[in-house]
């Protein structure tokens, strides 16, 4: 460990080298800038991530149920264990994708879903991220890179290897491909992770695409090349659902292939992840995962929510408005860190405002208890500080079977009192260590 | 009692410098379903192309297909015969989403304020009825202050517009009110162009209820597609890169 | 495995471009430097016009320091190295991660460039860096169209700065043989005049002049 702090600066210049890069725009300006890297990993032991691993399966394999049933015989609503608000009101829910089935009944085969460990070292789940979750790529060649800074770490630490995430997205993939070539479709050279796009193509074997790149005609996908036009058998796509047609969904987007929805109605090429996922990952869906584990698995939870009301149901009501100066309040509409407010920040008439809005508008508001989670060390200069981290773990789900990848994405704040760690608000990341023993 | 309709639709869109790569989605050929039984159609496109059928997932037909060369005109015609019978509809159960606003009908504070200053009988049917009344009493029909993208909230705050404006804004309060109540575009008995009307589910059946005309759908409405609002069945949709100026001529024709 | 798209032929022939530009211009600012420090330096008055770009430039200094080094002008160095490595790093997956790291570190090395008081020393590095860059690519990208695309970019871009700054034209000969050879690998479909003109100066059938020289080899290809 002390090797790899001694290494900050190589690492540092190695991830240069490689051109980690996130994108952010402030003021309406695009800008990129090097994703802060903090040494000292995250350690995970064989142990606690076996239970990890057993729970994140659970948990993707009854939101792939969910989402099947949802966009198909809506078993979940109609046996009232998910009121139907909650789908039809979510603005993920997309009903142009009703009675469409994908491939291998997939729906998300890349889940990200973000942990974090309280001080009484239990893990709880913080949100689910079915769409296109992000940030693997920062481990993954992290990890190579300090293998090289720091050889003797790795030799005398069993960990786990994770470099293999190209080659576990590359099965996914293949698993679902209905004949033809692999793309990772990007919105472009100016998007936040277009390192991240770039890097997980070449990882995986794919060809990176951009908008004029593809076409559909007769309901099939092509990619236009200089040697001729081939087919498509799988698209991993970066980009959001409403850009993604402009004949079914945004009109006016401008990076989209137009009649692709066309092509994956016919089951003619697979789409990474599918459409509509929003309805299963939609903050206020959060608080029935749970129950989606016992409805449609017919077990236990192995990984808890953190704990939720929904003041949606009366008594939860109740609670939070009493409770608001404790809770945190989270609008679901929002996305990205943003929208989530601490009760104990606001100030009386500030509290009394949001009370208003809960009152007026309770599906729109979820509320948490706050959750004391464990610190991360991070070295601030010299000096080894503590901040608050979450984990973000990647689980892959192909037409038949789910893996999780020995690894994940540990961002932590910046600033020692926030408890916000979202890449887009200024934070940074570690490697995420799944020890052999 | 039925009826039997002979229906010719043309549509020509022209461009006035040549674009490519059109990729279009259609909607212009009616189904069969209870209640309307469609004997014979046909559809010609220019340039002829072909196409692809699809079923979308509110029911609708579509023909998809895309123009890769340069083109100047974009032309599709239906011509065909079908028997309506309204005796012949069947009960089919709800459809929720049907009940929630969508982009087009998300009610605004006016529209709110506006519906709850109704007095609503509390029989669907009459219901039903009250609210096409309300809509009549608020909006004035005239072509050219609303376009195809015009909400429910814009053309409650004009106070006029044209049959789609009439049928989102019916819409709007009809699901304020507990109705699933849906889209629907079509073409009517006469020579014009094309008209939006809604159908509200009354009893277990989706019953036809024309805000504009301010009067319930008889058998002289022929339908095409159905959704939540416009956005999820217009007649034709289509992109294509050039930097044209499209001019759009609409004929139709429904005789017995 | 790899599959060419027209935008993809685009971006590989102006990586040729940019990295050319890049690798022949660097060593003439590096010269201008060394002159300047016996006061003179080159007319920059003139190079401008053999350039086509507007003369913006207050003195031989100035000229040097900006023409190297301003970011907001696109006729800058810096702006090629900028256009260069943009260019690489949407072809990732075609070059590889291992040869875009080398654009990535010519691109940083002339960051700090701009900011030393010394720059001929990190300019070298830029050269090294760009020197690294095609013998990795030459190396890493396995599709043969693709590796002839970026070195028919490099080519026409060393003729291009050759007869606009009228500097080694006893190899124009050699270079345009070579550039005639290659552009039949690369799938590039040449402008037939265009063409014609060029040919019928590498064989020797008909001398062209200097400026149709240039305009023909412009305007070779529409990418």
């Amino acid at each position: 460990m002390d090797s790899m702090i001694r290494h900050k600066e190589q690492i540092n210049q190695q991830l240069a080298r490689y051109g980690v890069k996130f994108g952010i725009y402030k003021n309406g300006a695009f800008h990129e800038r090097f994703f802060p890297y903090d040494p000292i990993p995250r350690i995970i032991t064989a142990q606690e991530w076996r239970v990890l691993e057993r729970g994140l399966r659970q948990r993707v394999d009854a939101l792939n149920h969910f989402l099947r049933d949802i966009y198909g015989p809506k078993r979940i609503l109609s046996d009232g264990v998910v009121p139907e608000d909650f789908v039809y009101r979510s603005p993920g829910y997309l009903p142009q994708c009703e009675g469409i089935t994908p491939v291998g009944g997939i729906y998300s085969h890349i889940s990200g879903i973000d942990l974090v460990k309280g001080k009484d070292g239990a893990w709880y789940i913080l949100e689910d991220n079915l769409r296109i979750p992000s940030g693997a790529s920062y481990p993954l060649i992290a990890r190579d890179l300090c293998r090289r800074c720091s050889p003797d770490t790795f030799r005398h630490n069993g960990v786990l290897d994770n470099r293999n995430y190209g080659q576990l997205l590359r099965k996914t993939m293949d698993s679902v491909n209905t004949g033809g070539i692999h793309v990772v479709f990007t919105p472009g050279r100016y998007n936040a992770a277009y390192f991240e796009h770039s890097y997980l193509a070449e990882q995986a074997g794919a060809v990176l695409a951009e908008a004029g790149d593809l076409y559909v005609r007769d309901c099939t996908l092509y990619y236009r090349s200089i040697q001729g036009d081939q087919r498509v058998g799988a698209i991993y796509r970066r980009v959001s659902d409403e850009y993604m047609d402009p004949l079914t969904f945004e009109p006016e987007s401008l990076i989209g292939i137009p009649n692709l929805m066309a092509a994956y109605r016919s089951g003619n090429v697979a789409v990474l992840n599918a459409f509509g996922n929003g309805v299963a990952d939609d903050k206020g869906i959060y608080y029935f995962v749970p129950k989606m584990i016992r409805y449609y698995l017919g077990e236990e939870p192995i990984l808890h929510n953190a704990p939720t009301y929904l003041p949606f149901y009366q008594e939860d009501m109740h609670y939070v408005l009493e409770h608001m100066d404790t809770l945190v309040i989270k609008d679901v509409a929002e996305a990205g860190g943003y929208g989530v407010i601490f009760g104990s920040n606001l100030t009386s008439q500030a509290l009394d405002e949001l009370k208003r809005s809960i009152l007026t508008q309770p599906r729109r508001f979820i509320a948490q208890e706050v959750i004391d989670f464990q610190d991360l060390p991070i070295l601030d200069g010299e000096v080894q500080v503590e901040r608050k981290a979450d984990l973000r773990a990647f689980v892959l789900t192909g037409a038949d079977e789910i893996t999780v990848w020995p690894s994940g994405l540990t961002r932590f704040s910046r600033n020692p009192d926030s408890f916000i760690v979202n890449s887009s608000q200024g934070g940074g990341f570690k490697d995420t260590w799944i020890l052999s023993h | 009692m039925s009826r039997q309709l002979h229906f010719f639709y043309d549509i020509n869109l022209e461009f006035d410098t040549p674009v490519t790569e059109h990729a279009f989605t259609l909607r212009c050929i009616p189904p069969s379903f209870p209640g309307q039984e469609v004997l014979d159609v046909t559809l010609e496109l220019e340039p002829g192309v072909p196409y692809t059928r699809q079923r979308d997932s509110f029911g609708n037909l579509m023909q998809i297909g895309r123009i890769a060369q340069p083109h100047s005109h974009f032309r599709y015609t239906v011509h065909g015969s079908a028997r309506l019978d309204l005796e012949g509809r069947r009960q089919e159960a709800d459809t929720p989403i049907y009940r929630y606003p969508s982009a087009y009908t998300t009610p605004s504070p006016a529209i709110l304020a506006c519906h709850q200053g109704l007095v609503l009988p509390e029989n669907p049917a009459e219901k039903a009825w009250a609210l096409a009344q309300a809509v009549a009493a608020r909006m004035t029909y005239l072509p050219g202050v609303t376009g195809p993208s015009t909400t429910a909230a814009q053309a409650f705050d004009a106070g006029q517009g044209v049959c789609q404006d009439y049928a989102h804004l019916y819409l709007t309060l009809a699901r304020l009110s507990g109705l699933s109540a849906r889209y629907v575009n079509g073409l009517t008995e006469g020579e014009g162009a094309s008209h939006a009307w809604c159908e509200v589910w009354l009893a277990g059946i989706w019953t036809g209820i024309d805000p504009t005309r301010n009067q319930w759908v008889d058998d002289s409405y022929l339908r095409f597609g159905v959704g939540r609002d416009f956005g999820d069945c217009p007649i034709e949709r289509g992109v294509f890169l050039g930097q044209a100026i499209q001019r759009q001529t609409v004929f139709m024709k429904v005789c017995q | 495995m790899d599959t060419i798209t027209l935008s993809k032929q685009n971006r590989l022939f102006w990586l040729g471009r940019y990295s050319e530009r890049v690798y022949t211009s660097v060593p003439l600012m590096m010269e201008d430097y060394d002159s300047l420090i016996d006061g003179s330096g080159m007319d920059y008055h003139a190079f401008c016009r053999k350039m086509g770009i507007p003369c913006v430039y207050d003195s031989g200094e100035d000229f040097c320091r900006r023409y190297l080094f301003d970011a907001d002008s696109q006729y800058s160095i810096t702006s090629a190295v900028e256009a260069m490595l943009g260019n690489g790093m949407v072809l990732r997956e075609t070059i590889t991660s291992q040869t875009l790291a080398y654009l990535q570190m010519a691109h940083s090395a002339m960051e700090m460039a701009a900011r030393s008081d010394s720059p001929m020393v990190e300019l070298q590095w830029v050269l090294d860096d760009i020197m690294a860059f095609r013998g990795s690519f030459d190396d890493a990208v396995e599709e043969e169209t693709a590796r002839n695309i970026t070195k028919t970019g490099g080519m026409v871009e060393r003729i291009s700065l050759m007869l606009r700054l009228e500097r080694h034209m006893e190899r124009l000969e050699g270079e345009l043989r070579k550039l005639l050879n290659r552009l039949y690998k690369t799938g590039l479909t040449p402008q037939p005049d265009a063409l014609r003109t060029l040919s019928d100066q590498a064989l020797d059938v008909q001398p062209v002049d200097r400026i149709t020289l240039l305009s023909s080899v412009e305007s070779l290809f529409y990418v």
